[in-house]
Formats: structure tokens, C-alpha cells, sequence
């Protein structure tokens, strides 16, 4: 089915953030929040830990008995984060000779159980205590125990594992999710988890009991883009993710709300527009050898969006969206497109990021309850 | 992708970015306290200043310490998320002192984030920069007043207009784009901010140069009672002069003249002593007449006179070695540094140019006494004595630049891809032309009269129909000095000078007044280069860079024959390039082809028969081969 989807009352704009896990004083998590796209929250370099991601629980002895450390919160080189591993261990355990160095030719954790002990196991299966262990940042897969002489990451990191958290004001209602100007662009996980309940919800990334989970690894998506087939009631999101071969990461802004879909738009036939791009604001010199030098400027993209007649049926329903579209963006607040027809390519290819240029009017066609809509021209936001 | 500048201004497209980085400050007020008490002298105290990236924090001028975390000790700071965190230097309390952030706010024409900033795509305009030289080969040469235009999105700069100080705080602007990387951005203009002025959806900086630090009076000593009780009264407030390397007939202050007759012998102060000696006295002249003198302090600048050879009121001058300085560099440096506080550094000045220029200056010695004049003055007349041009350059740093006749390698090239059709044009004028030029050296101070050396070239009045002579006065010590000076002068003045008006794209964006480009002109593709105009060095006379819409446009001065190379001695045997087949330079061959003797030229001097021919069979040698 052919859509174009109007994502325009984003709720993350006045959401607090309860929850980050790390971020640069100059590119602070509130970035997400920011209308211009380009201006990004960035994490620190290296290995955060923080409260949701510190846990280590480990077996090395013959009984059940599962030890803890939790490392402490802040950011490590992957050096760092082994010595501390390892003197964590140590203290925690009976024994006093575990190893755990990282090798930073090839990015890989590895525990060497110490050398009176039988064995040493890795317990990141074992809940409550594998919820908010340091399973993933370390290169190992959550949810899974390992165990041996030497334990080494299933994958290189450098760390890299991250989340957010955006409480609303009050129960919202979110059809929609857009994660844009990020650099999440390998096969790593990205998850989305929603709470009707609020922040306290997301107590670690493995928790249980989010009303909503999306969970995905991206691909290379510009903008990652997730519309769900109906609207939920919300009053907290986290954001999840990890991309252990970077170092650090970055989200330019995120978009959580309803969208509006125009009735009726079944087919092909009903999806119109047309899509400008303004290229002519070059300077350019012609010399005197006839050569022509030129300075780019950043081309914008346009479109205009061809609104169908309200049907001879009279869609209230789709004239109201239209309404509440123009008197809420008018034209001074970007907000997102997409556009997603049947043979198209994955929506988040076409989910766009902009604003409204110019008046708009309905017309009553006369002699009919029919209205005819201006098009609608909207103009890239960079 | 272009990832270097030189890429990105000699590509035939890209996109341009400009970087703005202002460094205004604030007087933090509204302060919590944090932690700690101020009884107990543990008080730490948070304000929130928003969002903005703090370089540096004083307590009443002081510079306080950056801690890395809220643990404050006495005397630090920290940043975080907003809020800055102080605990003065005594633990204290907070209020009563001067809190003062400097911040450093980045904007840009395009949005990029370099060194973990974030660069907000407000600036609308970028200014047109103009620099000319005062004269066609010395002077001081500044930047003038530019005006940056951003727009004021989403009321940013609204609050902080009024908030933060703007006037008189650095600002810099930095010339990229493409994918280069932060590194290869270019200053292009770096100086502070004058003006400021807000509208609903403007907010535009007045940013001037540094040439305020030059427009002062030399701050100098002054003769008082206090220190030299046996003043004259009227001489009171006298200034105590400057003396730097050999300076003739410098007038003298008696120090003892109140005493009158009621002492044998008088003493005399030449120079400042505050933070040099001098060298020593070399001749001392009561109403003009040598006479006999004593009691020489360096330490002090004073020598004595006795009674029988000076009475109060006589004329007393002296020729002397003042300060160890004679390079007009040094000179400069040092004025500037204890006369305004700039010390020689790369903070303020463009070392490496310095550098050089001082090493190209040491052929032209001088001589210097000066009291309170401006400063202004002063420089324009060392560098006048130098061939100098002191300059501010692209990154706002203090610069100089000897006019030299040695050309140096790797000049940016500019030929007809580079030149915008129609802006190439060339005038000259008459009064450029001079048949004699004259050079006054060893300026007596006191009756401001000089000696002189004189050329003169007779070619000049039987080509142009000219006698008109050009003389220039310097504070130049040597003969040896003034006659090099001569030499270079008549060379530039015999046949004038042709000013060429040219505008390109970047090319020259980081190129300052007094450098040197090669220059190459043809018509057509299928046409040679002009004669004249063919890989020919030019010096730049005037720039006028126009960022808006990234062209330049210079006024540049021909050399003229001054080609590739001056000689030099060297024990090298000459040999032509590689593109010649190299073989032996010398003696001249006159089977060369045109290339290869014009190469020959420019790259090897020759001995001439007293007609001027390196060959009497080959004309192309006549009068090639000069010395200056």
C-alpha cells in the first residue's frame, strides 16, 4: 500500500532524559533534541560503564555459589577496563591469580581462570544477576554462560555500548520512531523499548516487560525508521544499542510520536509528487582560458506533496489531519516525511526531514462537500 | 575527495566553509554554593551558564586551575553540562571577586563538528578583507574593519548579546570545506571584535585587526627631579630618549645643570637605561665642536664634561652606540615588546616570516633615537629602512616581510585558468620612472641632516626623456647598508613600474601584501605566454579578498627582469636542468635554443665585456648580468 505518513508532533522535543549513558560536554545528549540535524549527540571514546552495564558475575569454584563485582561507573581504554576486571575479580573471588587482559592489536577480552581453580565461568546467563552485566560491552553475547581456562570475547569491541532514556510529561501516544544523523551503520543491534509505567522500567537493557520492543540489526539506514500498524499509549523510551567496532557513537535526533496518513490511499494511483532539487546556487567565474570555476553550495531537495480532493465522501478525518498539520508546523518547525509505495524500498529510505514553505489553503469545490488542498511544498532541513 | 587545502583551492569546483571562532567572556555572577563553607575555607559554588565551551576561568585576573571533576581544590574549576564550578583561591566565599569566563563559541557557514564542536550554520556573510601597502615596497600594512553577518536563529544570540562581552575579545575566521580535515583549514582573517549589533533576526560583529596595538605613543622614561635631583627644573618631564645601534649627533640632557657653577664638571644622559645599556660613546660635541669627555657609564648612558669645555646652556650632541640592536627586526621586536607589552612570541607574531625577515634585514643596519613618538612613525621608518613591510597576516599575527631580490622557490602560480575573463588588466604610470634615486644614510639626529649615496642610469632620461630624481631618507648606519639600498631602489625606479589588476577564485587566499606569485598571461590556449609576462614574479601590491564570493582581487607589481635566480658566489659549477639535457652552463653558448639561454639567465650570472655582452656573437646576453 502506497503512504505518504506526516510525522510531525515529535515528543521526544519535550521529553526529559532520565537516562544517558554517556556524552561529550560539547555534544551533550539534549542534542538529540535539537531541530538542526547536523548537530549530534556523541558519546566519549572507549568503555562506559555505568549502573546498567557494570555487573560481572562469575563461577569458579565447584559449588553454585555465583560471585559479583561490579566495575565501577566511568569511562575505560580497553586496558583499563581489564585491569580493573580482573582486580575486581580477584577481590571478589576465593582465589586471587584470575587474569584478564585486552589486546589491543586485535580488540579481545581475555579471562584466565586462576590457576588453583577448576574452572572459571562466565555466568551472563544467570538472571536476575546477567541483567546490566558487562556481557555486551566486552564482547560477549548476553544471555549466554561461557566457561574454560582462557574465555575470550566472542567478538573484537572497543567498547561502544550505549543508551537512553526519554521520560514524557504524561502518557503519549506514539505510532511512530525515527533515529536520524546517527553513524550506526553495522551489524550491530539497535533496540527500541517503550513503557506505558515510565523510566523506571528500563532498569538494564535486558530487563523484562517493555510494552514495545523493536529490535534490529540496521543494515546501513540513513535514518532508521519503524512504523508501527497502530498507535501506543506511552510514557517512556529507551533507545539501546551497541556497535563494538567503533570506539564511540553518535545520534543526530530522534523522533517519537503518532503520524498522520491521509485516508484512503490505496494504491499507486493516489500517491503523487514531485520532487525538486534547487541546484542552481553555485557561484561560478568563467577565466579567461574559458574555463568555468565553480563553488558548490549544498543543492536542497523539494518536494511537492499533491494532496488528493478530500473525497466526494468527505474524509473529516483527513482534513482535520491536514489542519492540525499546518497549524502546528506552520512554517518554522521541521518534521518528517515518509514516503513508502508498494514497490519502493525499505521506508527508511524514504523518511525526510524538513519544513513547510509557504501558505496553504483549503477550497470548497462549489456544488460539492468536496475541498480541494494546496499542494504541499516541502523544503529539505539540513 | 579534496582532504588538503592547496586541493581544495585549486580545484575547478568544490564548496567552501568558513569557520567563525569568537572567544567572548563573562562575569559569572549568581552563584550556589556547591559544597563545602566559606568559614571553613572548603566553599565550592556552582552557576549555570548554559551550553558553551569554557577555555579558561580568573579569579580578579588570576587564572584559575581546570580540575576534571566537582572535587574542587582552592583555586580550580570545572565544566560540566552547562554548569561551571569554582572554588576560589582561599576556599572562600565567592561573592565580592570578579569571576570571569572566557568562552569560545563556534559558528560556521555550514554545520560541521571538528575536535568534538559543534559549529552552528548561522553565519550568513564572511567580510571582504582588503590590505594594501602604504608604499610600493616598505610600510605597514593593515587590515581593515570587517563585518560578519549571522543569523540570529531561534533567538541564540538574544540573551548572550547583552551577557557576555564582546568588545575587544578575539575573533577568527578559518577558510575550508570538502572533507578536509580541521587541520587543513586556513586563517584568513583573525583579529577582534569592535562593534556588535543585534536584531530580531541578525546578529553582526564589527571585527577590526590588531593595528590598534600600533597606534600608541612609544611610552618612554622621563627626566625627573625625584631620581636626578640635580636636574634643571624646566627640564622636569623630558622625555628620556630611545638609542638603538650607531646614531649620530644625538642631542644630550645634562643632569647636573642645577648645580650650575657650583661643580667641576657636568654629567649628560644619552639613552633610557631601564632595560639595556648601551655600547659606548664615540665622539661628544659641545655647539657642534668635538670635545673631551669622561667618566663613560654603558650601564648608565652618562659620560661627563668639564666645566672648562661646557657651560649650562651650550648644545651638547654626541655620536654613540647606543642599544646592541641594529637590525631593524630586532628593533621592532623590541619596541613592541616593552613599549606595548607584546612579547616576541607565537602567540602574537608569525615567527617563521620574522625569522627570515630579520636574516634578509641584516644587510641594512640602522641607527635610531627616538623620545615619545608614535609608534607608528617609528615602525614606518624602520621599515622604510629595510624594504620592509610590517603586516598583520591572515591569522592575525604580527608579520614581516624584506623585499628581497632573491626569488624564492614554490611561489603560487597563477596563469590564464586561474584569472576571471575581463579582470586582467596593466597600467603604469610616468611619475613611477626616476633616472637618479638618492639614499640619505647616517642621519644626524640633531640637525636632521644626512649623508647620501646617489645612482644614477642614463639609459632612464634616453628612453623616457626623464631627469626626475627620487630621494629617500633612512636611518640606515652603513655606507655599505645605503648603497645595497640604492641599488635595489634604482633597479625598481629606472623603468618604472607596471601594476597589473587580476582576479582569481582562492588561489590567493592565504597569501598576504609584499608576497610573491608567479604570474603567466596569454590570450589564447594555442598562443605563447606574453613575453613579459611569462612565469614572472610579481610582487603583491594590494588584495581585496571577497569571500562571499570567493574571489580575490590584486593589484600586483612586475619585477621585471629580476628573473629566477640573483647570483650568488658559490664554488658550484653551473649546470643547466635535467629538461635541457644538463650539460655545462658556462661559457655562455650561443647555439642554445631561446628556452635554454633564458634558463641559462635566470639561473647563472656571467662575466660581460665592457659593452655588456656575456657573448659578443649572441645579442639575447647584452646587459643580463647585473649586480645588486
Amino acid at each position: 500500500m502506497s503512504v505518504i505518513r506526516f510525522k510531525f508532533e515529535d515528543e521526544i522535543a519535550d521529553a526529559t532524559i532520565d537516562f544517558v549513558s554517556d556524552q561529550l560536554n560539547s555534544l551533550p545528549a539534549d542534542n538529540a533534541q535539537d531541530e538542526l540535524l547536523q548537530k549530534v549527540w556523541r558519546t566519549q571514546r572507549g568503555f562506559h560503564i555505568s549502573p546498567r552495564n557494570q555487573r560481572l558475575p562469575f563461577r569458579d569454584t565447584a559449588t553454585t555459589t555465583v560471585y559479583e563485582f561490579d566495575v565501577a561507573t566511568g569511562t575505560y581504554t580497553g586496558s583499563g577496563l581489564a585491569s580493573t576486571m580482573q582486580s575486581g575479580l580477584r577481590a571478589a573471588s576465593v582465589f586471587s591469580t584470575h587474569a584478564v587482559v585486552y589486546d589491543t592489536n586485535t580488540n579481545y577480552f581475555t579471562f584466565t581462570k586462576p590457576s588453583t581453580a577448576t574452572f572459571l565461568a562466565l555466568m551472563y546467563a544467570d538472571n536476575p544477576t546477567s541483567s546490566g552485566s558487562v556481557a555486551i560491552i566486552t564482547g560477549f553475547d548476553h544471555g549466554t554462560t561461557y566457561s574454560g581456562t582462557t574465555i575470550s570475547s566472542t567478538i573484537e569491541t572497543q567498547g561502544n555500548e550505549h543508551e537512553i532514556v526519554f521520560e514524557f510529561s504524561a502518557t503519549k501516544s506514539v505510532q511512530a520512531f525515527i533515529i536520524d544523523g546517527h553513524d550506526i551503520d553495522l551489524a550491530e543491534r539497535v533496540q527500541i523499548r517503550g513503557s506505558t509505567v515510565g523510566a523506571s522500567d528500563f532498569i538494564s537493557p535486558y530487563n523484562t516487560a517493555p510494552t514495545i520492543t523493536f529490535s534490529t540489526a540496521p543494515g546501513v539506514f540513513p535514518i532508521i525508521t519503524v512504523d508501527l500498524s497502530t498507535a501506543t499509549n506511552l510514557r517512556a523510551i529507551q533507545l539501546h544499542w551497541y556497535m563494538r567496532s567503533k570506539a564511540q557513537s553518535e545520534i543526530g535526533r530522534f523522533y517519537a510520536g503518532p503520524y498522520f496518513e491521509p485516508e484512503n490511499q490505496t494504491n499507486n494511483e493516489d500517491l503523487q509528487w514531485i520532487k525538486k532539487t534547487v541546484n542552481n546556487r553555485s557561484n561560478v567565474m568563467t577565466t579567461i582560458a574559458g574555463t568555468t570555476l565553480f563553488d558548490k553550495r549544498d543543492p536542497l531537495d523539494e518536494y511537492e506533496i499533491i494532496a488528493q480532493p478530500i473525497d466526494k465522501f468527505f474524509s473529516s478525518a483527513t482534513k482535520t489531519g491536514y489542519e492540525n498539520l499546518i497549524a502546528t508546523v506552520g512554517n518554522d518547525v521541521s518534521f518528517w516525511v515518509s514516503f513508502n509505495s508498494d514497490s519502493g524500498p525499505d521506508i527508511s529510505f524514504s523518511t525526510f526531514y524538513g519544513h513547510l514553505v509557504g501558505d496553504y489553503s483549503f477550497a470548497r469545490i462549489p456544488g460539492s462537500p468536496t475541498l480541494r488542498l494546496d499542494n504541499l511544498r516541502f523544503r529539505q532541513q539540513r | 575527495m579534496i582532504t588538503t587545502f592547496s586541493g581544495l583551492i585549486s580545484a575547478s569546483r568544490s564548496q567552501k566553509t568558513f569557520l567563525l571562532e569568537l572567544e567572548p567572556s563573562e562575569l559569572v555572577t549568581d552563584w550556589t554554593l556547591h559544597a563545602g563553607t566559606a568559614t571553613a575555607s572548603n566553599a565550592s559554588y556552582r552557576s549555570v551558564i548554559g551550553d558553551v565551551d569554557v577555555v579558561r576561568v580568573d579569579e580578579d585576573g588570576s587564572v584559575l586551575v581546570e580540575n576534571s571533576n566537582t572535587s574542587l581544590g582552592n583555586g580550580q574549576w570545572f565544566y560540566s553540562s552547562t554548569t561551571l564550578f569554582v572554588r576560589v583561591t582561599d576556599g572562600g566565599s565567592i561573592f565580592g571577586k570578579d569571576i570571569v569566563g572566557d568562552y569560545k563559541l563556534y559558528f560556521g557557514t555550514k554545520s560541521k563538528t571538528f575536535n568534538d564542536n559543534f559549529y552552528h550554520p548561522f553565519v550568513e556573510s564572511v567580510p571582504t578583507i582588503s590590505q594594501e601597502k602604504e608604499n610600493l615596497f616598505w610600510g605597514i600594512s593593515v587590515v581593515g574593519d570587517a563585518t560578519v553577518r549571522m543569523i540570529n536563529h531561534d533567538g541564540f544570540f538574544d540573551e548572550i548579546f547583552d551577557r557576555y562581552a564582546w568588545n575587544n575579545k578575539n575573533a577568527t575566521l578559518l577558510l575550508g570545506g570538502e572533507d578536509l580535515p580541521f587541520g587543513e583549514y586556513a586563517g584568513v582573517f583573525g583579529g577582534i571584535i569592535r562593534n556588535k549589533n543585534l536584531t530580531t533576526d541578525r546578529f553582526e560583529l564589527t571585527i577590526s585587526d590588531r593595528k590598534h596595538v600600533l597606534e600608541d605613543a612609544i611610552e618612554v622614561e622621563s627626566f625627573e627631579t625625584t631620581v636626578y635631583p640635580n636636574l634643571l627644573a624646566d627640564v622636569a618631564g623630558r622625555a628620556i630618549p630611545l638609542v638603538y645601534g650607531t646614531a649620530m649627533d644625538v642631542p644630550v640632557t645634562s643632569i647636573t645643570d642645577a648645580l650650575g657653577t657650583g661643580t667641576s664638571s657636568h654629567t649628560f644622559k644619552a639613552a633610557s637605561t631601564s632595560t639595556r645599556s648601551i655600547v659606548g660613546f664615540d665622539k661628544v660635541m659641545v655647539n657642534g665642536v668635538s670635545v673631551a669627555f669622561t667618566g663613560t657609564s654603558t650601564a648608565a648612558a652618562t659620560f661627563n664634561l668639564a666645566t672648562s669645555v661646557y657651560t649650562p646652556g651650550d648644545t651638547v650632541t654626541t655620536n654613540m652606540r647606543g642599544y646592541p640592536l641594529s637590525n631593524t627586526v630586532a628593533i621592532t621586536k623590541d619596541l613592541l615588546s616593552s613599549v606595548q607589552s607584546i612579547p616576541f612570541g607565537s602567540d602574537d607574531w608569525d615567527t617563521s616570516s620574522v625569522a627570515v625577515a630579520s636574516s634578509s634585514a641584516s644587510v641594512f643596519p640602522v641607527g635610531l633615537t627616538t623620545r615619545s613618538d608614535s609608534l607608528l612613525d617609528v615602525l614606518g621608518e624602520l621599515m622604510k629602512s629595510c624594504m620592509g613591510t610590517l603586516f598583520i597576516n591572515n591569522a592575525g599575527k604580527l608579520a614581516i616581510n624584506i623585499w628581497s631580490p632573491d626569488i624564492a622557490s614554490g611561489l603560487t602560480s597563477v596563469d590564464y585558468y586561474d584569472i576571471a575573463d575581463g579582470t586582467f588588466s596593466v597600467s603604469a604610470k610616468e611619475r613611477d620612472v626616476r633616472k637618479t634615486v638618492r639614499v640619505g644614510w647616517m642621519r644626524c639626529f640633531d640637525g636632521d641632516t644626512y649623508s647620501f649615496v646617489q645612482s644614477s642610469k642614463a639609459q632612464t632620461e634616453r628612453l623616457f626623456g626623464t631627469t626626475r630624481s627620487r630621494t629617500i631618507r633612512t636611518l640606515l648606519s652603513t655606507k655599505a647598508g645605503a648603497a645595497t639600498f640604492r641599488d635595489r631602489t634604482a633597479f625598481l625606479f629606472e623603468r618604472g613600474m607596471s601594476f597589473i589588476d587580476i582576479r582569481t577564485k582562492l588561489q590567493l587566499a592565504t597569501e598576504n601584501v609584499a608576497d610573491r606569485i608567479n604570474l603567466s598571461i596569454r590570450r589564447r590556449a594555442s598562443d605563447s605566454d606574453l613575453s613579459w609576462l611569462s612565469v614572472q614574479p610579481v610582487d603583491i601590491f594590494r588584495l581585496t579578498k571577497n569571500f562571499t564570493t570567493n574571489e580575490i582581487t590584486a593589484r600586483v607589481s612586475s619585477l621585471r627582469d629580476l628573473a629566477a635566480g640573483v647570483g650568488h658566489w658559490t664554488s658550484d659549477a653551473p649546470v643547466l636542468a635535467d629538461q635541457f639535457g644538463g650539460g655545462s652552463a658556462t661559457p655562455w653558448d650561443p647555439t642554445w635554443s631561446d628556452a635554454e639561454a633564458a634558463h641559462a639567465q635566470a639561473n647563472f650570472g656571467y662575466w660581460t665585456d665592457a659593452d655588456g655582452f656575456a657573448d659578443a656573437t649572441d645579442g639575447r646576453t647584452k646587459d643580463r648580468s647585473r649586480w645588486l
